[in-house]
């Protein structure tokens, strides 16, 4: 993974030339470069509970997860499949899964359809806690079909 | 009109109920704008109250959140009309709302988000007599191809508790 600019001040989202259309080859094309949450191909299939398993990630994961959803208004359920949450609701769980989850290193985290699908004020703290979270990570959103940093066309 | 009585809207398999204080009662050429939280429970609310409620009265078009899906339905609808489908989602979408023939109500639960303004205004929405709209991104001004714009609020006090309160406001005419 490559290092990326630290992402520049929260914007609402006013461009119209963020809008990216359904792709499905969204993680082919930019998964060797980027940890993607892609609101079309989400990582977690079954329950949150399964998929920390299955990553090797335990009770504390869970508890702290459940803990930043709350922040969101958003209420873990044990052994809720993630797909009877709201797409909201599931984009917010997803991208503090993987939060909780990636290394406190440099990395490139690519955001697709997920900031668009937040209330303004979900998408503010989901960007306020990226960058209190992974300081060093990089946030992307695709414009057109490239990887743009957050914020630069806000 | 389009109209949906005030009253308790229950849910049960989604744990909601809502309850909505004034009767919703839109004249043609309107645009509802449906704004709350996440989880609030927009997208239940149109699938299992307000589509229910319309479709014995209203010609519907539903543009779903899940466009991944909903792209192909729309494909295989064209196919079998023996119509081209085009590549792009905007005109995929164009191409569909024109077979479809309706004219009357189009729903768009955050579809927006997967086209440009230029795109979405070439969707024509001012065609339609009532335009419902589920959105987070920016709010949009009045709207000159749509006499009547309102918004229904949603605000669910507690997310372990069904109650979901929905308030109507108008945006415009002032």
């Amino acid at each position: 993974m490559s290092i990326a600019s630290p992402p520049e001040p929260v914007k609402q989202n006013k461009s119209e030339e963020r809008r990216t259309p359904v792709n499905a080859s969204t993680l082919a094309e930019h998964g060797r470069d980027h940890c993607v949450i892609d609101m079309h191909n989400l990582f977690v299939g079954t329950t949150l509970e399964d998929e920390l398993l299955l990553l090797g990630s335990g009770e504390k994961a869970l508890a702290d997860i459940g803990r930043e959803c709350a922040l969101f208004g958003v209420r873990l359920e044990p052994g809720r499949l993630l797909s009877s949450y709201s797409g909201g609701e599931q984009a917010i769980i997803c991208s503090l899964t993987l939060m909780a989850l990636l290394p406190r290193r440099p990395l490139r985290i690519l955001l697709v359809h997920v900031l668009e699908t937040l209330s303004p004020r979900n998408r503010e703290l989901l960007l306020d806690r990226f960058a209190t979270v992974l300081p060093d990570a990089g946030l992307f959103t695709l414009v057109g079909s490239e990887p743009q940093p957050v914020g630069r066309h806000a | 009109m389009l109209e949906l009585a005030a009253g308790t809207y229950p849910v049960p398999h989604a744990g909601l109920r809502y309850e909505l204080a004034r009767d919703l009662r839109l004249p043609r050429g309107s645009w509802l704008r449906l704004r709350g939280e996440n989880g609030a429970g927009k997208t239940t609310f149109l699938e299992h109250v307000l589509i229910p409620h319309l479709k014995e009265r209203h010609c519907l078009l539903y543009l779903a959140q899940d466009m991944d899906l909903q792209q192909n339905t729309m494909r295989a609808t064209l196919a079998l009309m023996g119509l081209e489908a085009p590549q792009g989602l905007a005109d995929l979408a164009s191409a569909w709302i024109e077979a479809g023939g309706c004219q009357e109500v189009v729903i768009l639960d955050e579809f927006d988000k997967y086209l440009t303004a230029p795109q979405l205004d070439a969707l024509d929405l001012g065609r339609f007599g009532w335009v419902v709209q589920v959105s987070h991104l920016e709010r949009p001004g009045v709207r000159p191809d749509l006499p009547g714009g309102f918004e229904l609020s949603f605000v669910r006090p507690d997310a372990g508790r069904p109650e979901v309160h929905l308030g109507l406001e108008r945006l415009w005419p002032a």
